[in-house]
């Protein structure tokens, strides 16, 4: 984060990036148009619009959830992470004309609001078949909304961290919400086998490689015995157990610390990013910053300082090598404190 | 409906106060909230503009307790890292088990007949030829006979009507109803001449001029 804010922090990636993806949307949006235009000729403007802008947002947040546990099981994937607010940001714009359509649509001629009457124009809340399945889909468009609405920088450090990523959990109600949505509306009208298996392929996926990745995750968090503790120091790994240019995760006493292996030296920082707290750890030595995977954030690894002129820091840590093995002491200096590092 | 109405009457006041609110945060407030906000231009400040008409009341306590208390929240201590990657792992493995639960009894209580599928068959055959027709802006009317005197009225719906139901009537008598576009046929045992009407039974109002045959 810079000193003062800018709308969007352009640089090259991020313009491929959402070149890419826009060109995507309208590729997808123009084959649906057509080939729904060809099976179904009688169908309206309005209805069209509905149905691919409504399969479009659903798939795109199908693509938005995968991706972060796609880039811990394999690292090469993390540059999807690259930009992925904007992916989001359109997601919900998409999702929103979706909505609006709807709404004028179903519910606007008449003289009772249209908001009134789509939560009372079916009553049915304790039927699970004929459940207004509509407000479902208001209710996660609401989701997406806040989180769209929420996706700058200044969003982050003004809410606070905590407030700001706990608003971000609920995409997955969203995404639970929006699944019940199309299995309670479309499927229940249409009675497809395709679009059955199509929605279940994509729930299994999205469930699958969350719940793969998080038991990854869990086992890559690394605690040492209290018992190893001396002198403050717990004993980590081998330096032979990280790679060159690489990092070792290790959660002692409630500190997540990421020890960098680089130029025949060793250093620990935080394992935070400053920027949306990604996991420092999983990214690399680039240049001779650490570099976050998620949004390319960099840091000095011997002070934990963005190089000039960016302003974030991270805590260090001691790190002693005794015998082959590393050890770290959990107490961490204050950010960007220089801490030299350990020659191997 | 009582309920319905009550929670979008809300939902309204709470917008309506935050644009309000926002008004005056993006000019003034913002700079006393965050120092980085006092060079941005204008396109940051409209970038803002949801964000703080939805979280309004946030950013009026972070105003009232000040600067001081927002920079101390901003820290984000390892611990809270920690427990978030926990609570990720444990609600994925909460919807791991409802939500392919709530998607099997979603397909079990499918109807038979899907509900869009039209229960008979529509619309009948037309009848012998046509004698009169009359045109609206969203509808076309004929009025059809066979050699054996049996009458028929067509409706031909050309733009979606601006009512949820439409129904017909012939001299006061209703025929039938109309929904989307499409061809709509009605058996007319009214003598000549009759006046046909279509109306929103709803709201009682036309949705077409009357049509004489």
């Amino acid at each position: 984060m810079s000193a003062t804010y800018a709308p969007v922090l352009w640089n090259r990636q991020k313009r491929i990036y959402d070149r890419t993806m826009l060109g995507l949307v309208g590729l997808y949006l123009a084959v649906f148009m057509v080939l729904q235009g060809l099976l179904h000729p009688e169908i309206t403007a309005e209805t069209l619009i509905i149905r691919a802008t409504g399969t479009l947002a659903f798939l795109m947040l199908h693509v938005i959830l995968v991706i972060g546990p796609l880039a811990r099981l394999q690292p090469k994937l993390a540059p999807l992470l690259y930009n992925r607010r904007h992916l989001g940001v359109t997601t919900f714009v998409i999702g929103a004309v979706h909505g609006v359509f709807n709404l004028l649509q179903f519910h606007s001629l008449s003289n009772t609001n249209p908001l009134v009457s789509l939560f009372a124009s079916n009553t049915r809340y304790f039927s699970l078949g004929g459940f207004p399945f509509q407000v479902f889909g208001f209710f996660a468009l609401l989701i997406l909304f806040l989180m769209a609405a929420t996706s700058h920088d200044f969003w982050l450090k003004n809410l606070s961290p905590r407030i700001w990523k706990t608003l971000h959990l609920f995409v997955y109600l969203a995404y639970g919400m929006l699944v019940l949505h199309v299995m309670l509306g479309v499927i229940q009208l249409e009675k497809s086998p395709y679009l059955i298996a199509t929605v279940g392929v994509g729930v299994a996926l999205v469930i699958g490689l969350h719940v793969v990745a998080g038991l990854k995750v869990k086992r890559q968090m690394f605690a040492p015995a209290k018992s190893a503790a001396a002198e403050g120091f717990y004993e980590v790994c081998a330096v032979e157990d990280i790679a060159e240019k690489r990092a070792k995760i290790v959660t002692v006493e409630g500190q997540n610390i990421a020890i960098f292996k680089y130029d025949g030296k060793l250093s620990a920082v935080s394992n935070i990013c400053r920027h949306q707290h990604g996991p420092l750890g999983e990214g690399k030595i680039i240049d001779g910053c650490i570099t976050c995977p998620w949004h390319g954030y960099q840091y000095l690894p011997h002070n934990g300082q963005s190089p000039p002129p960016f302003k974030e820091k991270l805590e260090t840590y001691d790190v002693r090598l005794i015998d082959n093995k590393i050890w770290v002491n959990p107490k961490p200096h204050p950010e960007g404190t220089e801490r030299t590092p350990v020659a191997i | 409906m009582l309920a319905a109405q009550i929670f979008v009457a809300l939902l309204f006041a709470y917008a309506t106060t935050g644009l309000l609110f926002a008004a005056w945060f993006l000019v003034k407030g913002v700079g006393r909230l965050d120092e980085g906000m006092a060079l941005a231009n204008w396109k940051v400040r409209i970038l803002l503009l949801p964000g703080s008409i939805a979280f309004w009341p946030v950013l009026l306590k972070k105003l009232a307790d000040g600067p001081e208390s927002n920079a101390l929240k901003a820290a984000y201590p390892s611990v809270h890292a920690l427990t978030l990657r926990r609570r990720h792992r444990q609600i994925w493995i909460g919807m791991a088990l409802v939500l392919p639960v709530l998607f099997g009894l979603a397909i079990a209580v499918i109807p038979e007949t899907p509900v869009g599928e039209p229960t008979a068959a529509h619309p009948e055959p037309a009848l012998g030829e046509a004698l009169k027709s009359a045109d609206t802006e969203s509808l076309f009317f004929q009025l059809r006979a066979d050699s054996a005197g049996y009458k028929q009225l067509e409706i031909t719906v050309k733009k979606p009507l601006p009512a949820p139901v439409a129904t017909v009537s012939a001299n006061g008598q209703i025929l039938g109803a109309l929904s989307s576009r499409g061809v709509y046929r009605f058996p007319l045992a009214q003598n000549l001449p009759v006046q046909i009407k279509v109306v929103d039974p709803v709201h009682k109002s036309k949705l077409a001029p009357p049509v004489d045959f």
